[in-house]
């Protein structure tokens, strides 16, 4: 049975001159697991809006074409109705979350919707068992970490009981073992008791195989779509980028067959007599050729919001000239915590930080603005001038000086030039994340922090970023990354750092730490594992089988 | 933060409507009345009641805003304020402003005025500590749904851009601005930015959120209730004291007695009986719940009784 019937659907925001959805014919049928792809702005979260019946109801714009559901249009239903058939994730957790505690925030749908109290009880207690929140039930949800919030979030839609779950990129803020844990629940959820499921994601490597069917947008368009083995035959030339690099590696490798699991690769990789065995195995690489003085060196640090539970315990780190370091780790490892030691937002209360052989320690952000460059989580935060090129100026005239060249110099590098006269905030996200960067670039540091940059990137933009990181690095500077994309670490770090519980644990060249890992493996590091564990990207494994077909092992 | 907790407090286990109807007393005094002592009688209540319910550190971090601007309030009064006749002092001369006269009522005006923003201050820390905003939500949107999610999402939004505003800060710290050092001018024009950048982003999560209140259908019909409201005899109990409190108030307005007159030359504190008479008895009134939260602590006989 058809669940959602989309016909012609064309879709404007308002004032807006380019269709944002176009000509849009879609049928989902109960029960269906639906993954929506494609790049950032193509349509997505505008379609899963459309599906709730946000749009145009929310948003205003104009509207053509018709959305049916259960076989009625979408605009004849009853709005609580509709809301107890169609539940919506959205992407940030904070920005949903509207009561003060767990139990009440997962009860305010069910409040809406005039079910009777003890029903109502019933419903809170059974999906904070299922989601395993019980014991946070009387938390404060502003205590909560990211992924606990999305599980909030989560389990207050899921006790309205709908026949439909449409999320928005749910797991973009999350680390991998919270992601991997809420998709494993959308997954339960379609599996067990057959809700239908419309999930849209960029980053498709832990949900490709989940999905039924595919659909791929572009421009408001739905380009293509099908069941992800198609998907993936299909999916090379342009579109190679939204297959999971597995998918990715098979393609382009052309066996006819494309996998959708580590397991079917690995099968397929043997039945092929191909070609990385047990012999040719490559184990740790040591870090080689790093100079020999460091240009940043933090010694025994410690630092605690609460004394009673530091943060960071005893770290002892050195970072070279020309290195970009990625640092992973759960959230709540004190990550950023570290970033914001070493850049003087934070004042340790034990150890030392020096920059090129000057003690650091205690120094005010302000005071390292010039060598020290932090971009932040969300690159909004430094966009409140009417122009690009007021943005970027701002580092040098809060300084009391001007630099015009300076200030170009730095357009040019991040390619964004052609914007100068923009406003900053009317940029796509990977334009405005540039031009972030381009704010704390403009002082020419010799260190650059960045907090979870791919956030809300799609896989050109992100391309795009690894590209420009890769510049800056080529000027010699020291860059560290926090994030927790893993396929972004296997693309751009040379050295990579695992913090858990705020200590260090694994320090080392990329292919090392990556492919001793079990969650922070990249899944090209995991098809290979025991076969040879130098291989983080699928160019990486692509080139060891064009070299080693050549008889030349790198 | 200003982050509602759930602790084993008396005013936490009162009725929503029992503690709110106590504060919306004190603040409706606090607005309305001007005498200092009648002020003081407003004051002390809602502090002792506070610190029965464990706030007075966070109180003391928070109320240091106000005592600057206490000060700023005296200052910018002293300035352009010349009703008083018990001169002080005589300033320099500034231009556009004439000589700098600092006089004895001027200065108790001010003092008196910045009292008076503590004790509403003092009402809202204790309001943020003891009504659970959901409760309150719950209750009060089956009367008035907009205006109560309204107030909800205000509280929550308090530490939500308390939060910002150290984020914000931090970023323009990390691009150069200084906050610390040069002038007052400089430091204030460093933290403008600031202001900007909360701005556009209130503005974009206030639209997400909304977005999130309409897809889980707020709005679309009749309510019910998660929480059980239970009425006990300790709600009866501060309701009554808040109803003669609120009492009181409204006939010294009436009388004029809850008024003060400062200008040109401060009045005698107490100047009729009504007056001493009504004062200690608005005072018992408001101490009675402050006093109860005090002995809730103290005696278990008293949690069982009330």
């Amino acid at each position: 049975m058809e669940l959602f019937e989309v016909e012609n659907l064309t879709y404007y925001y308002p004032e807006k001159n380019d269709g944002a959805l176009i000509d849009i014919n879609l049928k989902i049928s109960e029960g269906e697991f639906v993954l929506l792809t494609g790049a950032s702005g193509c349509g997505k979260s505008s379609l899963l809006r459309a599906l709730a019946g946000l749009i145009p109801d929310y948003y205003g714009g104009a509207i053509g074409g018709e959305i049916r559901y259960a076989g009625r249009p979408l605009g004849s239903w009853d709005k609580k109705r509709l809301a107890r058939e169609v539940g919506l994730v959205f992407q940030d957790p904070e920005q949903q979350l509207v009561m003060t505690s767990v139990e009440q925030e997962i009860a305010f749908g069910l409040e809406n919707l005039g079910i009777d109290p003890a029903e109502m009880r019933r419903r809170v207690a059974e999906v904070l068992s299922l989601f395993d929140l019980t014991a946070l039930r009387k938390r404060s949800a502003f205590t909560l970490s990211g992924g606990q919030k999305q599980k909030v979030v989560l389990a207050s839609v899921l006790a309205m009981y709908p026949r439909v779950l449409l999320l928005d990129e749910p797991t973009s803020q999350l680390d991998p073992v919270s992601a991997q844990e809420l998709l494993n629940y959308i997954q339960r959820l379609n599996l067990e008791w057959g809700f239908t499921v419309i999930l849209v994601e960029q980053r498709t490597d832990r949900c490709f195989h989940l999905a039924d069917r595919i659909v791929l947008m572009e421009r408001g368009k739905v380009i293509h779509q099908g069941t992800p083995r198609e998907m993936a035959s299909w999916g090379g030339g342009q579109y190679r980028s939204f297959m999971p690099p597995v998918a990715r590696f098979f393609a382009q490798l052309g066996l006819g067959s494309i996998p959708l699991t580590i397991k079917e690769a690995r099968k397929l990789l043997q039945q092929n007599g191909l070609p990385l065995t047990a012999e040719i195995k490559n184990r740790a690489v040591q870090r080689a050729g790093v100079p020999a003085s460091p240009l940043l060196q933090i010694r025994d640090l410690e630092f605690a919001y609460d004394s009673r539970s530091p943060c960071l315990k005893g770290i002892n780190l050195s970072f070279y000239p020309g290195e970009i370091t990625v640092i992973l780790g759960e959230n709540g490892a004190g990550k950023t915590t570290l970033l914001k030691t070493i850049n003087g937002l934070l004042s340790p209360q034990r150890g030392k930080i020096f920059l090129k052989g000057g003690e650091i320690t205690g120094k005010r952000a302000e005071t390292l603005a010039d060598r020290i460059a932090y971009l932040s989580q969300d690159p909004n935060d430094y966009l409140f001038h009417n122009t690009v090129q007021e943005e970027i100026a701002y580092g040098i005239k809060v300084r009391g000086s001007k630099n015009p060249e300076r200030v170009k110099k730095t357009m040019q590098l991040l390619e964004i030039e052609h914007l100068a006269e923009a406003h900053p905030r009317d940029g796509s996200g990977g334009e405005r994340q540039r031009i972030a960067l381009g704010a704390v670039l403009v002082t020419d540091p010799d260190i650059l922090l960045l907090d979870e940059p791919t956030r809300g990137l799609d896989p050109a933009m992100k391309e795009h970023l690894a590209s420009l990181l890769q510049k800056i690095q080529d000027k010699g500077k020291t860059i560290v990354v926090v994030t927790h994309d893993v396929e972004f670490a296997a693309e751009v770090a040379t050295r990579v750092l695992i913090l858990h519980d705020g200590q260090v644990v694994a320090d080392g060249d990329r292919e090392t730490v990556l492919a001793n890992s079990l969650y922070y493996a990249p899944q090209i590091n995991r098809l290979f594992r025991g076969m040879d564990e130098n291989v983080p990207t699928v160019e990486a494994a692509l080139r060891k089988l064009t070299n080693r077909q050549h008889g030349v092992e790198k | 933060m200003l982050i509602f907790q759930e602790k084993d407090l008396f005013f936490q286990a009162l009725h929503p409507a029992a503690t709110l109807a106590y504060l919306a007393v004190i603040v409706a005094g606090a607005v309305t009345l001007c005498h200092p002592l009648f002020l003081l009688a407003l004051f002390i209540p809602v502090f002792t009641a506070l610190a029965a319910s464990g706030g007075l550190d966070d109180w003391f971090q928070k109320a240091r805003f106000f005592f600057a601007l206490i000060a700023m309030l005296a200052l910018i009064n002293i300035l352009i304020n010349r009703l008083g006749g018990t001169v002080l002092l005589y300033g320099p001369v500034l231009p556009g402003l004439g000589r700098i006269t600092v006089t004895l009522e001027t200065l108790v005006f001010a003092l008196v005025m910045g009292f008076r923003l503590l004790t509403v201050f003092t009402a809202f820390m204790l309001y943020n500590r003891t009504v659970n905003p959901d409760r309150a939500l719950s209750m009060f949107a089956k009367l008035f749904p907009r205006s109560a999610l309204l107030v909800a999402l205000a509280t929550k939004t308090i530490p939500y851009l308390l939060r910002k505003l150290q984020s914000a800060g931090e970023i323009a710290q990390c691009r150069g601005a200084n906050f610390h050092t040069g002038s007052l001018f400089t430091r204030i024009k460093n933290r403008l930015p600031l202001i900007r950048v909360l701005l556009i982003s209130s503005l974009e999560d206030s639209f997400n959120i909304g977005e999130s209140i309409q897809a889980r259908a707020y709005g679309s019909g009749s309510r019910t209730s998660y929480f059980r409201h239970r009425w006990r005899f300790g709600d009866t109990l501060i309701f009554i004291a808040s109803f003669f409190a609120l009492s009181i108030i409204i006939l010294s307005l009436g009388r004029g007695w809850g008024g003060y007159s400062f200008y040109p030359y401060l009045e005698k504190i107490i100047i009729s009986p009504h007056q001493a008479a009504v004062l200690p008895a608005l005072f018992v009134m408001l101490m009675i719940p402050a006093l109860l939260a005090w002995g809730w602590n103290k005696w278990n006989f008293l949690r069982w009784k009330i």
